[in-house]
C-alpha cells in the first residue's frame, strides 16, 4: 500500500467523512509537499503547535474518497503537489467560504493546529484526532529515511566542523554560533531546537550541577562540552549528541564516555525488530553501564521516566518517548533517538545521542561521529 | 532603504525620548525599509486589528537606533529578499536565535517596540538587558505616517481606480436570486483576476430589503439573503496590493427606490462633496469634518437619518493600515495639512427601507482636497435581470 492509501484506510476505519488539517506535521504527511515550510508559521510561544486560534494560511481537506483538496493563498500556491491534490487558491478572508464549500461529510477530524478556528468557522460536527496518523508516521518510507540519513550526516559533519575551529578562550555562546552558522552556509531550512554546545569546566561552580549553562562561559582545558543539536531541512528534524573533554581528561570521566558509548552500542545490538519493546532499551544501556562499573554517574536510573530518548521524523519529538514500560515494538522503518546522560559533580555533563533506525534485521546508527573522540587538543 | 524616512523616524524618536526601536513585521517595519513587497500583512493575523499576535515569534525584525544605525534580523527563508535590498545591515538567523543576532546591537536603554510579537520582542530585549525600559513603539511613527509622500499617493490611487472598477463590476454581473455570499465571491474573483494580494477586511456587499427582517435592524446580515426586487445594496470593500490598503464605500438600489431614499442618497454623496471642498490645509481640523457634512445633510432635510450623530464619527486615515491615525471624529484635535489620505463613510439608516453607507478616500492636496474614489454618485437605482 502506498502512503494515500494507507491513510485513507485509516480515515475508513476511523467512521469520521473526513480529515482537515492546517499547516503542520499531519499536512505535510497527506500533503506529501515538503518544500513549504509550515514550521515556524504563527509559531506560538504558548503552545506547541500553531497558535490555536489563528487562521491557516494553508490546509488541505481529504474525503472517504481519497480526494483531496488543499485550500492555500496566492502567495503558496505553487509548493503543492497537484498531481495528488486539487489545489483551491482565495484570499484568507474568504477561506470560510470556500472551505464550507469543500468539506462533503457531517462529522470530520481536524488536528491541533489552528483548531478553534476550525471550531468557531465550520458548523460541522469536528473530532480532534491529531495522533490519528501516528502509528503510520513512525513507519518511514525509503524517501523519509534517506532525508533522514543525509540529515544525521549533516549534523555530525556540522559538530566536526565545530570541533575543529574551537579555540581557547571562546565563549559558549559563540560555539553554538558556529552550528547556526554552518546551517546557515550550507543551506539548512532551520534549527529543530536552539542548539546547546554545553559548557562544564572542571571543579568551578558550573560544574556543580547540570543546570544551567552559561553563554559568556570561556572554554579552557579541563572543559567538558556536551552537544545537543538538531537541524531541519526539507520537512525532517534530526538531533544529535556527543561529548568532547578539552585537554587531557581524568580517567574516571575517560572511562565513564566509554561505559555511555559502549552503552549505546550494546543497546543497539540487542534490537530484534517485531520483537524488541521500545520501553526495554535503556535498560540495555542500563546493564551495560552497570557491568562497566559507571551506573551511579547515569542521570537517570532504570525506573525513572526522564528524557532518555523519542521516535523523530516531520516533528523533532515524536511519541512515543522512551520510558520504562513502553509497549510499542519496534518494527523496520522506524527512525528513534536514545539519549543517555552522565553527570560527574566537579567534573562535567555528558550526553550521548543517536538518532537509530529499525532495519529488517536490527538497528543501525544514522548518527556516526567517532565514538572514541573524546579528548581534543585546541 | 530611504534615508528620508530613517531621518523623519530619528526625529520622531528624539521628540518622544526613545533611543531605539525594534520592529516585528507590520506597518511601522514596512514604512522605514520601504519594503513594500515583503507580505507581512497575514503572518500570524488573529485580530481585526491585523496584528501579530503578541505571542507570536517574527520572522523578520527591524532595529534603528537614534543615530540612524539600523539592522534586519531575517530568518533563512527571507534571507534573499532583504540580502538583496539592504545589504551589509542584514543578520540572517533562525528563529530560536534571534535573540542572540539582535543582541550585539542593543546598546540603548529605552526602546519603543511593535505590536506585532510584542511580547517576544520584550522578552528577548530584557534578557539582553534586564534595565531596558520597554515603551510603545508602534504609535511613534504616526504622525509622519499620516502624511503620504508621492509614491504611496500614487499606489493609494491605482487602488481607489481598481476598487471603482471592481464594484462596477459587481454591478453589471448581480443576478436576481443570487445570495450576498455569492455577491461578495465576485468581488474575491475579480481581485484574484487582477492580481490584487488581498482585502484589506472581509468585503461586505450587504443585502437589504424593504419590509423584511433585513431592514428591522441596522445590523443583521444574513449572507445567504437572496438578491430581490427593492432591495438596497450598501457595499463595503478594500483590497490590499503593493503594502497599501483602500476602503469603499457606495448604496446602489435593485428597482425603483422610494424617494426618501433617493433624497437620502442624494445628500449623503452632497455632504461627502461639500465637506471635502470646504477643507482648507493647515487651517481646517480634522474634528470640524463630521460637523461640515452634517451641515449639508441638514440642508437637504435628512438630517434625521443620519448615523453617529452623538459622536460625531466620519472616518480615519489610510495607508499601510487600513485604519491608521489620526481617527476623523470630533475628539480627535489634528490640523490637516496635504499629503493625507482619509477615508470617509457618513452612513444613513431607514428603518424597514435599507441602510445606506458612502466611503470615499481623500487625498488633501497644497490648496484644498481631491477624493480618490470616483465611482458614479448618481448610479443609485439600478436594473438586475
Amino acid at each position: 500500500m502506498n502512503r494515500r492509501e494507507k491513510i485513507l484506510k485509516k480515515l475508513n476505519e476511523s467512521g469520521l467523512d473526513g480529515l482537515l488539517f492546517a499547516s503542520g506535521a499531519n499536512f505535510q504527511y497527506v500533503v506529501e509537499s515538503n518544500s513549504y515550510f509550515w514550521q515556524r508559521y504563527c509559531f506560538n510561544l504558548d503552545e506547541p503547535v500553531a497558535g490555536a486560534r489563528i487562521i491557516p494560511e494553508a490546509m488541505v481537506y481529504l474525503n472517504k474518497d481519497g480526494k483531496s483538496t488543499i485550500l492555500t493563498t496566492p502567495l503558496l500556491k505553487e509548493h503543492f503537489d497537484t498531481t495528488l491534490n486539487d489545489v483551491v487558491v482565495s484570499y484568507m478572508d474568504q477561506f470560510e467560504d470556500e472551505l464550507t464549500k469543500i468539506i462533503d461529510g457531517k462529522k470530520i477530524g481536524i488536528g491541533r493546529d489552528c483548531e478553534a478556528w476550525f471550531r468557531k468557522t465550520l458548523k460541522v460536527k469536528l473530532i480532534e484526532v491529531e495522533d490519528i496518523f501516528y502509528d503510520l508516521r513512525r513507519i518511514k518510507d525509503e524517501k523519509e529515511i534517506a532525508l533522514m540519513t543525509k540529515l544525521g550526516k549533516f549534523t555530525d559533519d556540522a559538530v566536526m566542523y565545530v570541533c575543529k575551529h574551537l579555540k581557547p578562550g571562546m565563549t559558549m555562546f559563540e560555539a553554538e554560533r558556529m552550528i547556526v552558522d554552518y546551517g546557515l552556509k550550507n543551506g539548512m531550512a532551520d534549527l529543530s531546537f536552539p542548539p546547546t554546545c554545553g559548557f562544564k569546566t572542571r571543579n568551578t561552580e558550573n560544574a556543580q550541577s547540570i543546570e544551567p549553562f552559561e553563554n559568556d562561559r570561556k572554554l579552557v582545558e579541563g572543559t567538558m562540552i556536551a552537544f545537543d543539536i538538531g537541524y531541519m531541512d526539507r520537512g525532517y528534524c534530526s538531533d544529535w549528541g556527543r561529548t568532547l573533554y578539552v585537554g587531557r581528561a581524568p580517567e574516571l570521566v575517560k572511562k565513564g564516555y566509554e561505559a555511555l558509548q559502549a552503552g549505546e552500542t550494546y543497546m543497539l545490538s540487542k534490537i530484534v525488530p517485531g520483537v524488541t519493546k521500545f520501553g526495554e532499551l535503556y535498560g540495555f544501556i542500563c546493564d551495560k553501564v552497570e557491568e562497566l562499573g559507571y551506573y551511579d554517574y547515569l542521570r537517570f536510573k532504570r525506573d525513572e521516566t526522564g528524557g532518555n530518548g523519542h521516535h523523530i521524523g516531520s516533528e523533532v519529538h515524536e511519541l512515543p518517548f522512551l520510558v520504562p514500560g513502553d509497549e510499542l515494538v519496534l518494527q523496520p522503518g522506524m527512525i528513534f533517538c536514545s539519549e543517555p546522560k552522565m553527570f560527574f559533580k566537579n567534573e562535567g555533563y555528558m550526553r550521548v545521542e543517536d538518532m537509530i533506525l529499525v532495519t529488517e534485521d536490527g538497528a543501525k546508527f544514522l548518527t556516526n561521529f567517532p565514538r572514541d573522540l573524546f579528548e581534543i587538543e585546541l | 532603504m530611504r534615508e528620508d524616512r530613517i531621518l523623519k523616524t530619528i526625529k520622531e524618536l528624539n521628540k518622544q525620548g526613545v533611543e531605539a526601536v525594534v520592529y516585528g513585521p507590520g506597518a511601522n517595519f514596512q514604512y522605514i525599509l520601504d519594503a513594500t513587497d515583503y507580505w507581512w500583512q497575514r503572518s500570524c493575523d488573529t485580530n481585526i486589528m491585523g496584528f501579530s499576535s503578541a505571542y507570536n515569534l517574527p520572522d523578520a525584525l527591524l532595529y534603528l537606533n537614534n543615530k540612524g544605525d539600523y539592522q534586519i534580523i531575517c530568518n533563512y527563508h527571507n534571507k534573499d529578499y532583504f540580502t538583496k535590498k539592504y545589504l551589509g545591515h542584514v543578520t540572517c538567523s533562525y528563529m530560536d536565535q534571534f535573540e542572540d543576532a539582535l543582541a550585539p546591537f542593543i546598546k540603548e536603554k529605552r526602546i519603543g517596540v511593535s505590536v506585532s510579537c510584542s511580547k517576544f520582542i520584550s522578552e528577548i530585549l530584557k534578557n539582553i538587558n534586564n534595565d531596558i525600559e520597554i515603551v510603545d513603539g508602534e504609535n511613534l511613527l504616526n504622525d509622519i505616517r499620516c502624511f503620504k509622500e508621492a509614491d504611496e499617493i500614487k499606489t493609494l490611487r491605482e487602488l481607489c481606480k481598481f476598487t471603482d472598477d471592481a464594484v462596477m463590476y459587481v454591478v453589471n454581473n448581480l443576478k436576481m436570486g443570487m445570495s450576498q455570499r455569492e455577491a461578495e465571491n465576485l468581488l474575491v474573483k475579480y481581485g484574484y483576476d487582477h492580481g490584487v494580494s488581498d482585502f484589506s477586511f472581509p468585503p461586505t456587499v450587504g443585502f437589504k430589503t424593504q419590509n423584511t427582517i433585513t431592514t428591522e435592524d441596522v445590523e443583521y446580515y444574513d449572507r445567504e439573503w437572496k438578491l430581490q426586487p427593492q432591495t438596497g445594496i450598501a457595499f463595503d470593500v478594500g483590497y490590499m496590493n503593493k503594502g497599501y490598503c483602500s476602503d469603499w464605500g457606495r448604496s446602489v438600489y435593485v428597482g425603483k427606490a422610494p424617494d426618501i431614499c433617493k433624497k437620502g442618497y442624494e445628500a449623503l454623496n452632497k455632504g461627502v462633496e461639500y465637506m471635502a471642498s470646504q477643507i482648507v490645509p493647515y487651517k481646517t481640523n480634522i474634528n470640524e469634518l463630521y460637523a461640515l457634512v452634517m451641515k449639508k445633510v441638514d440642508e437637504l432635510g435628512m438630517l434625521d437619518y443620519l448615523r453617529y450623530k452623538d459622536v460625531q464619527m466620519l472616518g480615519h486615515q489610510i495607508g499601510i493600515d487600513c485604519h491608521e491615525f489620526p481617527m476623523v471624529n470630533k475628539d480627535f484635535d489634528f490640523v490637516i495639512k496635504p499629503g493625507m489620505t482619509f477615508a470617509v463613510e457618513p452612513k444613513m439608516w431607514f428603518p424597514n427601507e435599507m441602510y445606506m453607507r458612502v466611503e470615499d478616500i481623500v487625498l488633501i492636496t497644497e490648496d484644498g482636497a481631491e477624493i480618490l474614489t470616483k465611482f458614479p454618485r448618481d448610479l443609485f437605482e439600478i436594473e438586475v435581470k
